[in-house]
């Protein structure tokens, strides 16, 4: 068995409660929120197709799901926020299960395609079903989540809460990543005829893979509905779709912290620079094409190949 | 009638794009991303040739297939070439980054908005039985099976028609057999980028070009060739004309705003019922 | 213990196997015949690669021609591969993770929780005595590329065997080791068959079928032209014919 890192998981800890204390200024904490709420994407999307590589274009839609169930069944029918989280789950999950189980048993990319084709259904969807989801305007007057009595009803509550979310996250994590599981699915990334030759079930295991991760991220979706209060198409389109995509490559694939890495970095930069969205596009897809022609580890890679040499010498 | 019509001219497009995806498959054995940008392409740059710099139409489309023939070399020549650890996966992505940096490009260059692209020919309606066509719908249907019509010429008769043909079957062999496998990817890069160029070229009159298209084409072209069997010539050319036609059916009895949504879920249930599509053929595992 | 009975598969046109039909019992047997034969193709359908167009599979009472790849292991068959298949990405030690863990049925749960220490000292007991067997524990901690190849050809036949598998099936053992080499898989496949693992192999080395295997089976054509012991086969005028040709290879 494989010793945790201890090191990062306190790194962590330490950024996150120190921000707390230090940063009073709302919108960085806001900042911060969407980086850990990016993060939890990225990450799923890296079990997917870092470990086990299985490519999906259409993380966004997941994510809408869970944002959409919530804001509809909160706003329309006043449901209970916890129940709302759940279907969500469910919801996200079956139809992961539709998605996937034709495409996981063929070999090759299908999953990509299909993927990314309902990503894009979805979002007609989300704009066409005006009546329940508010249309490209948007749907307003999801109600703050609360938990065991306590309202989750500013800013800083609410990070104190993704905060905890995101902690036992990355914990989860860690764990997975020093667990045996974690070497089957690299194991099915290289070489599906080896595994299947060694009693794996490979394209069952993908679509659990795909599934879990499907609900995760729409679980995500719906804690972010309840911390915006208003969601719109904008939010779960092609083009988020494709962020996370390139959070988790360009932070590091099939590495623990490419996830975090490269939603962190991808978050922020946009803040620091003025109009970034004319470029945007040609920087990440730049940014996306030499690391993986070149640094197919992504920045985590290279941290790990310097952080080798320097202790080695 | 009306929908058989519109539907074998949007249908026409998929089936250029599904060949294009079908010769890239069989050389490389990938999944192209950027082939629906290979048609945004197509049709922004018959926008700048004929409408920016006045050219006549022969020089557009001489110069935008040119170009676009360029595109092809250099994707295979460059950017798949020097991918460090060539697997499977990461070839994808290089196509999947690329055909960002293109939707970038052309945002960049031609803006956000719609750009229309003068007509080829003089605008008339045909009356046809129980609907009508227009001479601009003629002309990508014509464009469409001459093209078909060619490439199959090309492929079953001249000496790299059946190089590419044997690249299909075994790269090993080939390889030993003299042919030169690296010419045969990058050409495959090359005519799909044409094709791809071709179909913006001849529907941007029609539809006109927007920078975002390039996804739906892509989406829709491959949905075309897997409806096809992945890999089929003749199987894109018509699981394209097919997919336009249910397409148009669909938009003809039900909301506008979700005809799009038809040629995906048609590519799940294909994949659902017969993932070999309908003109796949059984393929020996190689080990 | 394998009866294959009547097996036939076509690609296409090709008839790659025509009504294959042999068994085989204890010890170590070999498949013998020339290139494009079907003997891997035959390896493929005995491990659920492939599916025949007709015929049987029967091992250890059980029909096995329709089960997956996957079940076939757990029923106890494992293999090597011809060209090798070892995992890039980890270490060789960790590449015999491979091999053992499926066997094992680990919880998830567990796994994720750290809750099965008992099974991971399990594990590494078999890894430790699995490497001491094929004398490969000095290269555990490389990775596949920086190895050399006859090491790499012992951690596939150690990550085969580590199951614990009834039968394991050998894809060409001997290609590409030099005579040393082949001297020792030679003793450890003769100790693996000595624990009561039953094996079949194909491989083109006639002196190493020779110096092992008590029975042979001659494919030509994807048919079966001989069976017997190497001595039975030796003299036998279509494999001659075939392919061994006059003199010993």
């Amino acid at each position: 068995m494989k010793k945790l890192n201890l090191f990062y998981l306190s790194f962590l800890a330490i950024v996150i409660v120190l921000f707390y204390i230090f940063v009073d200024n709302q919108f960085y904490k806001s900042i911060l929120i969407y980086i850990m709420i990016n993060a939890i994407n990225a990450s799923m999307l890296n079990i997917l197709f870092g470990y086990t590589g299985v490519i999906s274009l259409g993380q966004a839609a997941f994510y809408g799901i869970g944002a959409y169930t919530t804001g509809i069944l909160t706003v329309h029918f006043g449901c209970n926020p916890l129940l709302t989280i759940l279907i969500g789950i469910l919801i996200a999950s079956f139809v992961a299960f539709l998605v996937g189980y034709p495409t996981l048993k063929l070999h090759g990319h299908y999953l990509a395609m299909a993927t990314l084709g309902f990503g894009m259904i979805l979002y007609i969807f989300f704009n066409e079903f005006s009546n329940y989801t508010g249309g490209p305007s948007g749907l307003v007057g999801i109600p703050k989540l609360s938990l065991f009595g306590f309202g989750l009803d500013n800013e800083d509550k609410f990070y104190v809460f993704i905060s905890i979310y995101f902690f036992i996250f990355s914990i989860l994590l860690e764990l997975f990543d020093k667990s045996y599981m974690s070497y089957k699915l690299k194991f099915i990334k290289e070489s599906e005829f080896a595994s299947k030759s060694f009693g794996v079930n490979v394209s069952r295991v993908k679509l659990i893979v795909f599934v879990l991760v499907a609900a995760v991220t729409s679980l995500t979706g719906s804690i972010f509905a309840f911390y915006s209060g208003f969601i719109s198409p904008v939010s779960f389109n092609l083009k988020y779709s494709i962020d996370i995509f390139i959070m988790a490559t360009v932070g590091g694939l099939g590495s623990i912290v490419g996830g975090t890495l490269g939603a962190t970095m991808l978050t922020a930069f946009p803040e620091l620079i003025t109009n970034f969205e004319d470029y945007e596009m040609i920087i990440y897809g730049t940014l996306l094409l030499i690391i993986i022609m070149f640094f197919p580890q992504g920045i985590a890679g290279i941290f790990k190949k310097f952080w080798g040499r320097y202790v080695k010498s | 009638m009306q929908f058989l019509y519109s539907g074998i001219t949007s249908g026409s497009i998929y089936a250029l794009v599904a060949i294009g995806f079908n010769i890239i498959y069989n050389t490389t054995g990938l999944i192209n991303f950027a082939q629906g940008e290979f048609v945004v392409l197509g049709g922004m740059l018959m926008y700048t040739t004929l409408t920016m710099f006045g050219l006549n139409i022969f020089s557009a489309f001489l110069i935008t297939f040119i170009l676009m023939f360029l595109v092809g070399i250099l994707f295979e020549r460059v950017f798949l070439r020097y991918v460090r650890l060539k697997t499977e996966i990461n070839l994808i992505t290089v196509t999947i980054a690329l055909a960002i940096i293109l939707r970038g490009i052309a945002m960049m260059i031609w803006g956000r908005d719609s750009l229309a692209v003068p007509s080829y020919v003089e605008e008339k309606t045909v009356l046809l039985v129980g609907g009508s066509i227009t001479s601009q719908s003629l002309v990508v249907i014509v464009v469409c099976f001459f093209t078909a019509i060619v490439l199959s010429t090309f492929f079953k008769y001249t000496k790299y028609g059946k190089a590419f043909r044997a690249c299909h079957d075994d790269q090993v062999a080939s390889t030993i057999c003299g042919i030169d496998v690296n010419l045969i990817r990058m050409l495959s890069f090359a005519i799909a980028s044409f094709l791809g160029a071709l179909a913006g070229a001849i529907v941007a009159p029609i539809t006109f070009v927007t920078y975002t298209d390039g996804v739906m084409s892509g989406l829709k072209g491959f949905s075309a060739a897997i409806l096809g069997g992945l890999g089929s010539f003749w199987g894109g050319l018509f699981g394209g004309f097919l997919l336009g036609v249910i397409e148009g059916f669909f938009a003809f009895i039900l909301p506008s705003g979700f005809k799009d949504a038809f040629a995906f879920i048609i590519l799940l249930l294909i994949l659902f019922v017969k993932p070999s599509g309908l003109f796949g053929k059984k393929k020996a595992v190689r080990v | 213990m394998l009866s294959l009975r009547d097996i036939s598969i076509s690609f296409g046109g090709l008839k790659a196997l025509t009504d294959v039909t042999f068994s085989i019992d204890d010890g170590i047997n070999a498949l013998i015949g020339p290139n494009g034969a079907g003997k891997t193709t035959l390896f493929n359908v005995i491990s659920g690669f492939l599916k025949p167009d007709n015929g049987t599979v029967v091992f250890n009472n059980k029909d096995i021609t329709f089960r997956e790849p996957y079940e076939i292991f757990s029923m106890g068959i494992s293999r090597t591969f011809q060209n090798l298949n070892l995992i890039k990405d980890v270490t060789l030690r960790e590449n015999l993770y491979l091999g053992v863990f499926e066997k094992e049925k680990p919880s998830f749960l567990k796994d994720i929780l750290r809750l099965n220490k008992r099974l991971w000292e399990k594990v590494n007991k078999k890894i430790e005595d699995v490497m001491d067997l094929t004398n490969v524990s000095k290269w555990q901690h490389l990775k596949p590329d920086s190895a050399p190849y006859g090491v790499l050809k012992n951690f596939e036949l150690a990550r085969a065997l580590i199951s614990n598998p009834d039968l394991i099936l050998l894809d060409e053992p001997a290609a590409g080791l030099n005579n040393a080499e082949k001297e020792n898989l030679g003793l450890i496949i003769d100790k693996i068959a000595g624990m009561g693992i039953r094996i079949l192999m194909v491989e083109h080395d006639m002196s190493f079928v020779s110096s092992l295997a008590k029975y042979v089976v001659c494919l030509n054509f994807g048919k079966v032209i001989a069976m017997g012991t190497y001595t039975e086969i030796r003299q036998n005028k279509e494999v001659i014919k075939a392919y061994l040709g006059d003199t010993d290879a």
